[in-house]
């Protein structure tokens, strides 16, 4: 079965230390009819609500926006975590937002962002983990894989640093272990 | 291992919830009552629905309950550029005597926060507040002023952030890991408990803040308690929601929009004094 048959409801991205440049590289490469919400959780400075949207969006081929709480997600849209606020998926295809307690020190948590998807859209969910300095994250990838959904880490050696694409390796076997570059080619496949 | 909670399991426990005053928590979203619920079990140690479910007959269980439901707000000034905007555009138009009501108090940190704002305005003789919360051992907590000082860093450089002087630490004392906060800033300051957003008949209020509140609520729930809430707004009184909500359905078009970016509203009509 090819990937681009699965007709996934959302990508969701995580990533902490490093992760903008990498984001960044993904999102100017990325066609522009990609057909699936894309929704991005990385770690950022909780007082600093402006600025990673506009950097990200330089350079990006599809629209990147901080949602609103219960915003639609849209086909070919990133949504980016606003700072100081944690993110879910939910099963009507809305975010919702939330200052519930930090979670792995952070907020938004990344694990919350991912388990809620798998919860959601189980294996029409596919999850990507980046390069980043804590655990953040890797509960929550295996809870799409658990849910049958796709996976795929951040080969370890093209990381800033590595401990997150490590602690998801040491918790479960995604489905691939890809550079910045094969992910997106994996993710442009899904173009019809 | 803890409690698994499905869509039928939150259904049963919200509606035996609702059978007790000041816990109707039906509408919250599901994503989020399972989230909290499965909280609240945490914290008491409840390790069986039905265990939760007989316990609800006693007023301390309840109490404990109200409690840990509530999203404690975990730093003081949090949004920076929102008390800015607060002080430059809300408080030059509140005129000399005002009310102002907080119709989900979780925690301190909003209420000193304003508190604080009031003073170095010269206003905390002007105002009276109105601080609401289903839980009596939080308004409780909240009325001591204290605060975990492990924060106070943090609320410290939001502070500075928002002013230009640096006068944070003329309002607390630091004590045994504890920022005890003066007393004075609460003088017309009174606690009501209370469920979320439920005012008395007729109460009108010339600023409203209820931040990041909403977004516990289903969709549907939402607009209809910000018609309620709203319809407790003074004529050209404001209303402060949290930066990433919105207001929908007719409100959007009814009330005026004071600062976008820090989601400031102001209702239509002139204060009669």
């Amino acid at each position: 079965m090819e990937l681009s048959d699965r007709k996934f409801k959302v990508v969701v991205i995580g990533g902490s230390a490093g992760s903008f440049s990498v984001v960044s590289k993904i999102l100017s490469q990325l066609d522009p009819g990609f057909p699936v919400p894309l929704v991005l959780c990385l770690h950022r400075l909780k007082h600093v609500r402006s600025g990673l949207v506009e950097g990200l969006n330089l350079k990006s081929r599809i629209p990147v926006v901080e949602p609103f709480d219960k915003e639609k997600l849209k086909p070919g849209v990133a949504m980016l975590a606003p700072s100081n606020y944690h993110l879910f998926v939910e099963f009507d295809s809305t975010i919702s937002l939330s200052t519930e307690e930090v979670y792995n020190h952070s907020r938004p948590a990344i694990d919350f962002a991912y388990s809620s998807a798998a919860y959601s859209f189980r294996e029409k969910t596919l999850g990507i983990i980046l390069t980043g300095a804590n655990k953040d994250g890797a509960k929550g990838l295996k809870s799409i894989k658990d849910k049958k959904g796709y996976t795929i880490v951040q080969d370890p050696t093209t990381c800033d640093v590595e401990t997150m694409p490590q602690s998801a390796l040491k918790l479960f076997e995604p489905d691939q272990v890809l550079t910045p570059d094969e992910i997106v080619k994996v993710l442009n496949s899904l173009v019809d | 291992m803890g409690v698994t909670l499905g869509i039928n399991d939150l259904k049963m426990v919200t509606a035996e919830m609702a059978q007790y005053p000041d816990m109707d928590y039906s509408g919250l979203s599901f994503s989020f009552l399972k989230r909290r619920l499965t909280y609240v079990f945490e914290k008491l140690k409840v390790r069986k629905l039905v265990t939760f479910k007989e316990r609800l007959s006693e007023s301390e269980f309840r109490e404990e309950v109200k409690y840990h439901m509530a999203v404690k707000v975990t730093e003081m000034f949090r949004d920076p550029g929102f008390w800015r905007s607060v002080r430059h555009n809300i408080f030059p138009a509140l005129g000399e005597r005002f009310s102002v009501w907080f119709p989900d108090t979780p925690s301190g940190e909003e209420l000193f926060s304003f508190l604080v704002l009031l003073k170095e305005s010269n206003l905390l003789d002007s105002v009276d507040i109105v601080c609401q919360h289903p839980s009596e051992k939080l308004c409780s907590e909240i009325s001591l002023g204290v605060f975990d000082s492990r924060n106070g860093e943090l609320n410290h450089s939001n502070y500075k952030r928002l002013e230009e002087s640096d006068r944070f630490e003329d309002y607390f004392t630091n004590e045994n890991g504890e920022l005890t906060f003066k007393r004075s800033l609460l003088k017309n300051c009174r606690f009501r408990t209370k469920a979320a957003g439920i005012a008395e008949e007729g109460e009108l209020f010339d600023f409203i803040v209820f931040r990041n509140s909403g977004i516990n609520y289903s969709y549907g729930r939402h607009e209809e308690l910000f018609k309620e809430i709203v319809e407790h707004i003074r004529p050209g009184g404001f209303l402060a929601i949290g930066v990433k909500e919105s207001i929908s359905g007719s409100l959007k078009d009814y009330l005026a929009v004071v600062d976008d970016k820090e989601s400031l509203y102001r209702k239509p009509g002139v204060k009669n004094e």
